[in-house]
């Protein structure tokens, strides 16, 4: 376990080396919230509304999903898996007693946690400001969905990392899943403003799971007696996705062709 | 000027060959790129689901500044893509062997990839900005007298992205592992797909017009789109692509002078 601890603590160390990208990346997502606020702050301006959201809901919403969506999506994890197996430097992994899975894993921990920090000194203010009130039961599910969700967001770029022993490059697959985990996860706009027949679609996949599941808890948009239905479902997904890596990795080891000392 | 052209041919052919050779990757980016333009039109049409107009545009006439920003954005990257070389080049050490060519090294860098499958983006915005047209009831006799002056508008409003995201690229120099740079690039263009009329602060408008000019990217282009010629909106188009172009020249020197190879 020691050791991959090490590995956890050397991707936040490495994130931190390259603070710059992720302060840029920050500023950027600052930059494009205070855009959303003033789209949505003339709309409501003008008596108009959008559903059952209230504008302080709605803005509460956007933040908060962004802030998610930040933390355990936009890490370019799948970039790291495939620069691994196309310089062959994956083989160092493969005559070591380290599970490749559990070393990304490890890494992938990294990288959230190192992303939590500004999310946490910006989540704090905002519970004031949007007056948001949360009790013991909704951080619990809060909680449960954060892990579920960095699971999901875990498996499915390390699925979309490993893709490289088959086809090479996989900047195509890695953006096509980046674009629908963003929109299937809400993060384009709130899951229950679709008509019904495209919130059928979306609610299929687990991608809820990782940002209007938890967000909607937080705004209260939620009803927790849905919570233990959504965790199974969450749970379920996580073992199908682990047994895909699974096959898919054992599978690609088997084609692999690295050359080196 | 045609030296210029034919080395420009010369990256564009090479970038197409480069993405040629994993070609599924190629068709999974061109496919995603078409999402992601589409994203942003299933946005609006959601948010038209529940109301009448956004900061007076109704939304045919949003999907017209969508369309222009897509088109804007698609052309930019599939010219420039976003200025990527700067960043590698600094990152890399290669801008030496740039340097020292008899061309302008901005220029290389500029050029120095361009991404075809992006050209998906600017068919989805030609197919929007025709629907829209349609849909507006616009003749075509109205549309081919607004034409030349839209045109001058978007060439005006590419120069003014170009310039923007080369000032954002060129931080590059004192931050070498700046790729990080892409994510306010991409994010100052998205914002530009939004009308700037949203922006109930004087403050505010006149910063995205002038300090960061969002309005001229796409929702000027819009609006010469809509409502035909306008002198004082082509003028200020052409004034500000014309002062943020020189700026970022000078920024480009000025940073370059900061520039410490990184390699042998």
């Amino acid at each position: 376990m020691r050791k991959y601890y090490i590995i956890f603590k050397n991707s936040i160390q490495a994130n931190l080396a390259y603070r710059f990208n992720t302060f840029a990346f920050l500023f950027a997502e600052a930059f494009s919230f205070v855009i959303m606020f003033y789209l949505f702050f003339s709309i409501y301006a003008q008596g108009q509304k959008m559903g059952n959201y209230s504008l302080t809901n709605l803005v509460a919403y956007f933040a908060l999903t962004k802030l998610i969506t930040v933390t355990l999506l936009y890490d370019n994890f799948g970039f790291t898996v495939r620069d691994e197996i196309m310089e062959g430097r994956i083989v160092e992994y493969l005559v070591k007693p380290i599970g490749y899975m559990a070393k990304s894993f490890a890494l992938k921990m990294g990288n959230i946690i190192f992303r939590l920090l500004p999310f946490i000194i910006i989540i704090a203010p905002l519970y004031f400001f949007f007056s948001l009130s949360v009790n013991l039961a909704e951080i619990f599910y809060f909680s449960a969905f954060f892990l579920i969700g960095s699971l999901i967001s875990f498996f499915v770029f390390y699925i979309v990392g490993i893709a490289s022993f088959f086809i090479g490059e996989i900047v195509g697959f890695n953006f096509l899943f980046l674009n629908i985990i963003y929109f299937f996860s809400g993060g384009a706009i709130p899951i229950d403003l679709f008509p019904e027949n495209i919130r059928a679609i979306i609610n299929f996949f687990p991608f809820k799971l990782i940002g209007f599941v938890p967000v909607s808890i937080i705004t209260g948009n939620y009803d927790l007696s849905s919570a233990p239905r959504d965790i199974l479902s969450g749970i379920v997904w996580i073992l199908i996705f682990y047994g895909l890596a699974k096959i898919l990795f054992a599978s690609g080891i088997r084609r692999l062709e690295a050359y080196g000392s | 000027m045609l030296r210029y052209l034919k080395i420009w041919k010369i990256h564009v052919r090479a970038a197409f060959m480069q993405r040629m050779a994993y070609r599924l990757n190629f068709f999974m980016i061109a496919v995603a790129v078409i999402i992601h333009a589409s994203i942003t039109v299933i946005f609006f049409k959601v948010l038209f689901g529940y109301v009448n107009n956004i900061a007076g545009w109704n939304f045919n006439e949003s999907m017209l500044i969508v369309g222009s920003f897509l088109l804007v954005d698609g052309l930019i990257w599939t010219t420039c893509a976003q200025l990527t070389g700067i960043p590698k080049h600094i990152k890399l050490g290669t801008l030496d062997g740039l340097i020292v060519k008899p061309i302008s090294t901005q220029f290389l860098v500029s050029v120095f990839r361009a991404d075809p499958e992006d050209w998906g983006r600017v068919a989805t915005a030609l197919f929007l900005l025709t629907s829209s047209a349609i849909a507006l009831n616009y003749s075509l006799a109205d549309i081919f007298s607004r034409l030349p002056y839209y045109i001058i508008a978007i060439a005006c409003a590419c120069v003014i992205t170009y310039s923007v995201v080369a000032f954002a690229r060129c931080l590059s120099f004192w931050f070498t592992e700046a790729g990080g740079t892409w994510y306010i690039c991409e994010n100052i263009i998205r914002s530009a797909g939004y009308p700037t009329d949203i922006y109930s602060h004087v403050l505010v408008r006149l910063l995205f017009s002038t300090v960061i000019p969002l309005a001229f990217m796409a929702t000027v282009p819009a609006k010469i789109f809509i409502h035909g010629f306008d002198f004082w909106l082509i003028l200020s188009s052409i004034a500000l692509a014309v002062i943020f172009f020189f700026a970022s020249r000078k920024f480009w020197k000025f940073a370059l002078k900061h520039y410490s190879s990184a390699s042998s």
